[in-house]
């Protein structure tokens, strides 16, 4: 299992009031799936992504990376776990404005410490997910799509033990999304890369292989695809 | 490093018309220390110049006793050089006796006070050889009965070449004496001071109108190797010798004042800088605040999202600061060459400063070293909190802010 959340409970401190955003979740994610965490707005599913992606801490309960308890990890040894073994996919792209589309997929490998055949990595990268001509292009000259297309690079071109894509067809047309899903699910099985999702899109639900539904902060269902 | 850098610079362009007013304060800082030191060191070089070259040379030699506040008479202290101070001054260097005569100047209708500069045909051009001053027509020589006039004064009075002007002064013996003479030549000297109330003519022609039995008031020597060793030698002999540092002493303190009110000034000016500088580093870590979680999502750690902005700023004091530099040095450069014309605002005052009226400038690199590192220092100082603000940002809040 490459990851896992064991008894995670996660609250925050809203003036007087404590919100509760997970209450004592137990699951766990296995090399090469392609999983969904589905849910209403509120129900914890990016609470639990940030958790297993070393965004944040929990307030109780372990969350294990490749079996080590990352919880207890101070900022700097979180970052080079991020760094080394975790890849982003967000909604809104978050690509660096200031860098071409090949600049942003090499900072991953700079901030990895993977500076072995860099440039080849990077251009492989971009090829992979269909840009070899847009290397050069910054993002306000890239389409929607196309961003999320490098930041698909970006996350993959370090091999992490696992891509944390965060409603990554929200802010794409359904044209857009389902390409950049075709991509993603491709990738997995092509090359067995362990995709986690957020989402509450129907589209996004369709394509996956297994679906964890949360709601209220306690998953309510496991669904395993065929 | 290199990486973090060129993002940091790219950074700046993002917003080019924010980091250009942003390091706009810092440029101008920085230009005007240097012009400003420059200058204050030009005006150091000028009033030293000025004394060495009009009435001063190395070492100026008064009577004891010699008045400086214009209640006394000062032929009552004049003295005649003695053999031994003759002697000791023939072994320090090339020297010249003058005698200075309050005397009151009158042309037509109009009268003014005056300074007759009574001076050795012989010794004189050995020590002030004129070849910075302006002669409107022929110095006088003591075959006739001739003066030369400031160029101030005869501005003031009106006075051309050939006018005829009578001159009253006390002998040394209290008698008044008037004597007429003619104006052949108008002096426009490095000492605006001599210009506005100086006459020139042989001592031979002033010991006519003023019998001073062989006093002298002023003795110049030219020492320039070890002026102060030189003046050592000089003493106890009815004469108490300056150098030309401790003659102008007062007005050299009077820079340093202005030195380091520039400094005051300059200091206000860049800290304004640094709060520009500071507010535009918040501003940046606000508006980027995506883009510093998505960093940190990345694996950057702190410390080096800490850098970034501190880059930022630095790059951004080291820009303005090197074209406020090279401004500020180029105006000294320019300035050490033609010279900055204060004659009208040293009309006034004139009378009172020993100071040419041509200011040069004078460039030296500490000024540019210092004001360009005091510029960087700033800037990055002031990037220091709002880097520290972005590096303490939440990256799970920040990758999803708007």
């Amino acid at each position: 299992m490459i990851c896992q959340l064991i008894g995670v409970k996660k609250t925050y401190p809203m003036g007087d009031l404590t919100v509760v955003a997970l209450s004592g979740i137990d699951v766990g994610v296995d090399a090469g799936e392609f999983t969904v965490f589905a849910g209403p707005s509120g129900s914890g599913k990016t609470t639990a992504l940030n958790l297993i992606g070393c965004l944040d801490r929990p307030s109780s309960g372990q969350v294990l990376l490749d079996g080590r308890d990352v919880a207890t990890l101070g900022d700097d040894a979180l970052g080079q776990v991020r760094a080394k073994r975790i890849g982003f996919i967000f909604q809104s792209f978050n690509l660096i404005p200031v860098l071409t589309a090949a600049e942003n997929v090499e900072l991953a490998l700079r901030l990895a410490g993977l500076d072995a055949g860099r440039k080849e990595k990077v251009e492989q990268a971009l090829v992979d997910v269909g840009l070899k001509d847009f290397m050069g292009r910054r993002p306000n000259q890239l389409s929607g799509g196309q961003q999320q297309r490098v930041a698909i690079a970006r996350a993959l071109v370090k091999k992490p033990a696992i891509i944390i894509a965060d409603e990554p067809t929200a802010n794409l047309d359904s044209h857009n999304g389902e390409a950049i899903l075709d991509l993603m699910r491709l990738m997995n099985e092509r090359d067995r890369v362990t995709f986690l999702f957020s989402t509450h899109d129907p589209m996004v639900m369709a394509r996956a292989r297994r679906v964890v539904r949360l709601k209220d902060g306690a998953i309510v269902g496991d669904e395993r695809m065929a | 490093m290199g990486f973090l850098l060129a993002i940091a610079a790219r950074n700046l362009v993002r917003n080019t018309v924010r980091t250009v007013l942003t390091g706009a304060a810092v440029l101008f800082g920085v230009a005007i220390l240097i012009l400003g030191w420059g200058l204050v060191d030009g005006i150091d070089e000028n009033m030293l110049r000025s004394a060495r070259t009009t009435y001063a040379g190395d070492i100026i030699l008064r009577p004891d006793g010699y008045p400086d506040d214009g209640m006394r008479y000062p032929l009552a202290d004049a003295k005649p050089l003695s053999d031994e101070l003759r002697a000791r001054l023939d072994a320090v260097g090339p020297w010249t006796a003058r005698t200075a005569v309050p005397a009151r100047l009158v042309l037509g209708a109009e009268a003014q006070r005056v300074t007759i500069w009574g001076y050795d045909e012989s010794s004189d051009l050995k020590i002030f050889d004129r070849k910075g001053w302006m002669i409107d027509g022929e110095f006088p020589v003591s075959g006739r009965l001739e003066v030369a006039l400031g160029s101030s004064l005869a501005r003031l009075l009106e006075a051309r070449l050939g006018d005829s002007v009578v001159l009253e002064a006390r002998t040394r013996d209290g008698a008044i004496n008037a004597l007429g003479y003619v104006v052949s030549a108008i002096v426009k000297s490095d000492n605006s001071s001599m210009d506005a109330l100086g006459v020139w003519m042989p001592l031979s022609r002033l010991d006519e109108l003023a019998v001073l039995h062989g006093v002298a008031t002023h003795i110049a020597v030219l020492a320039p190797k070890d002026p102060a060793a030189a003046a050592l030698t000089l003493t106890g002999l009815g004469f108490v010798p300056l150098t030309l540092a401790e003659e102008c002493e007062d007005l050299i303190a009077l820079n340093r004042i202005r030195r380091k009110s520039l400094g005051v000034i300059v200091g206000m000016i860049l800290l304004i800088a640094g709060a520009g500088i500071a507010n535009t580093v918040i501003m940046a870590a606000f508006e980027r605040i995506r883009e510093i979680g998505t960093l940190l999502a990345l694996g950057m750690s702190r410390r080096d999202v800490s850098l970034l902005f501190l880059f930022e700023g630095g790059i951004m004091g080291l820009g303005a600061g090197l074209v406020g530099a090279t401004l500020g040095s180029g105006a000294v450069l320019y300035f050490q060459v033609h010279g900055i014309d204060l004659s009208s605002e040293l009309e006034d005052v004139g009378a009172n400063m020993s100071i040419a009226s041509m200011i040069y400038t004078h460039f030296s690199w500490p000024p540019v070293f210092t004001a360009l590192g005091f510029g960087v220092t700033i800037a990055v100082l002031a990037s220091v909190w709002p880097a520290r603000l972005a590096s303490s940002t939440v990256p799970a809040d920040a990758v999803r802010a708007d």
